[in-house]
C-alpha cells in the first residue's frame, strides 16, 4: 500500500532528476567530407546574380513538391522538405542549399545542396536519418536548375 | 489511514526534494538553464567582413557533412545537423568582435539535449579556420 502510494512521486522524482543519456562517442566524431562528395554537392554558375540562382532552386524544389522549411536570402540559404507517408510511419526528404559569391571578383555564384532522408514514428520522433548519396539525384537537380537558369541566359560554370 | 497519510507526506517530500531551494518559478528556470545548457564554445577569427564570415561558417558546416536547418542573417545564427545517422546539431552564431575580428560561438545538441563535450565545436573551428584561410598566392 505504502509502495503503491509512493510510486507516482518516485517516478516523477526520478524523471526530473535523471539527465538524458549522453550521445554515443561516434556521434561526436566529425570529419570533413571527401572532395568527391563535395564536388557532387556543388555547382558554379557564371553570374553574380545570386537571387536568380536561388529563384531557380525554389522553382525546381516547388515543382517536385517541396515546401519551405527555412529560408534566409541574405545568407543564400533555403531549406525545403516534402513528406511521404508509409502506413503510420512518416518519412521526409529534405533539401538544404546555400549559395555564395565565388570567383576572383565574385562574378560567379556557387550553389551547394545536400539531400537527406528522415524517418519518424507515428509520434513524430525521429527514427533514422541518412544522406542521399546517389549521384543521379544531385545531377538531376542541377540539370533542372540549369534549365531554369538558361531561361535567364545564365550558364553553368566548370564543375 | 495513518499509513496513507504518511505515504502522502513521503511522496510530497520526494517530489519537493527535486525542487529543493526553489525560491520562485524564475529561480527554478534559471537553475535549470544553468544545469542543462552548457555555455557556447567561442573562438575569435580574423575575417575580411562579417558577411563573408557568416557565408564561410555555412561552408564549414557543409564541409563537415552537415545539412543546414535554419539561418538568420540578422542574428548571424546558422543551425545545421549531421546528414547521417546521428541527430547532432550545431548552432553557430557569428558576430563582429571588432573591425577585423569576428567571434564564432557554437552550441551543440544531440536530439535536442545539450552536449557539453567541446569536440564537435573544435571540429567546426578547424573547418572554419580552413574556410577562412585565403588560398595560397601563385607566383
Amino acid at each position: 500500500m505504502l509502495l503503491r502510494s509512493l510510486l507516482p512521486a518516485l517516478i516523477t522524482a526520478l524523471g526530473l532528476g535523471c539527465a538524458a543519456a549522453p550521445p554515443p562517442p561516434e556521434a561526436l566524431a566529425l570529419a570533413p567530407i571527401s572532395p568527391e562528395e563535395r564536388a557532387r554537392h556543388t555547382r558554379l554558375y557564371e553570374t553574380d546574380d545570386e537571387s536568380a540562382v536561388l529563384a531557380a532552386c525554389v522553382a525546381v524544389l516547388t515543382a517536385h513538391g517541396f515546401s519551405a522549411e527555412a529560408q534566409d536570402y541574405a545568407l543564400g540559404v533555403i531549406v525545403g522538405a516534402k513528406d511521404t507517408h508509409a502506413g503510420r510511419a512518416r518519412s521526409r526528404l529534405r533539401a538544404s542549399l546555400a549559395t555564395r559569391p565565388a570567383g576572383e571578383f565574385g562574378l560567379q555564384t556557387q550553389l551547394r545542396v545536400t539531400f537527406q532522408r528522415l524517418a519518424y514514428n507515428a509520434r513524430g520522433r525521429e527514427l533514422r536519418r541518412e544522406a542521399v548519396r546517389e549521384p543521379g539525384e544531385y545531377a538531376g537537380f542541377f540539370a533542372e536548375v540549369e534549365r531554369e537558369l538558361a531561361l535567364a541566359n545564365i550558364q553553368a560554370g566548370p564543375k | 489511514m495513518t499509513g496513507r497519510r504518511t505515504a502522502g507526506a513521503l511522496a510530497l517530500t520526494a517530489l519537493l526534494a527535486t525542487h529543493a531551494h526553489a525560491e520562485s518559478p524564475f529561480a527554478t528556470l534559471s537553475r535549470g538553464r544553468a544545469a542543462n545548457a552548457p555555455l557556447p564554445v567561442t573562438r575569435d577569427f580574423a575575417a575580411p567582413s562579417l558577411e563573408v564570415a557568416r557565408r564561410l561558417a555555412i561552408s564549414a558546416l557543409q564541409d563537415l557533412g552537415f545539412a543546414l536547418e535554419a539561418a538568420n542573417s540578422e542574428a548571424g545564427t546558422i543551425s545545421a545537423s549531421r546528414l547521417d545517422a546521428h541527430p547532432l546539431r550545431l548552432t553557430v552564431t557569428v558576430g563582429a568582435r571588432d573591425e577585423a575580428t569576428i567571434s564564432a560561438a557554437v552550441v551543440t545538441d544531440h536530439a535536442g539535449t545539450p552536449v557539453a563535450d567541446p569536440r564537435p565545436a573544435e571540429a567546426f573551428f578547424s573547418a572554419y579556420a580552413a574556410a577562412l584561410s585565403p588560398p595560397p598566392e601563385i607566383d
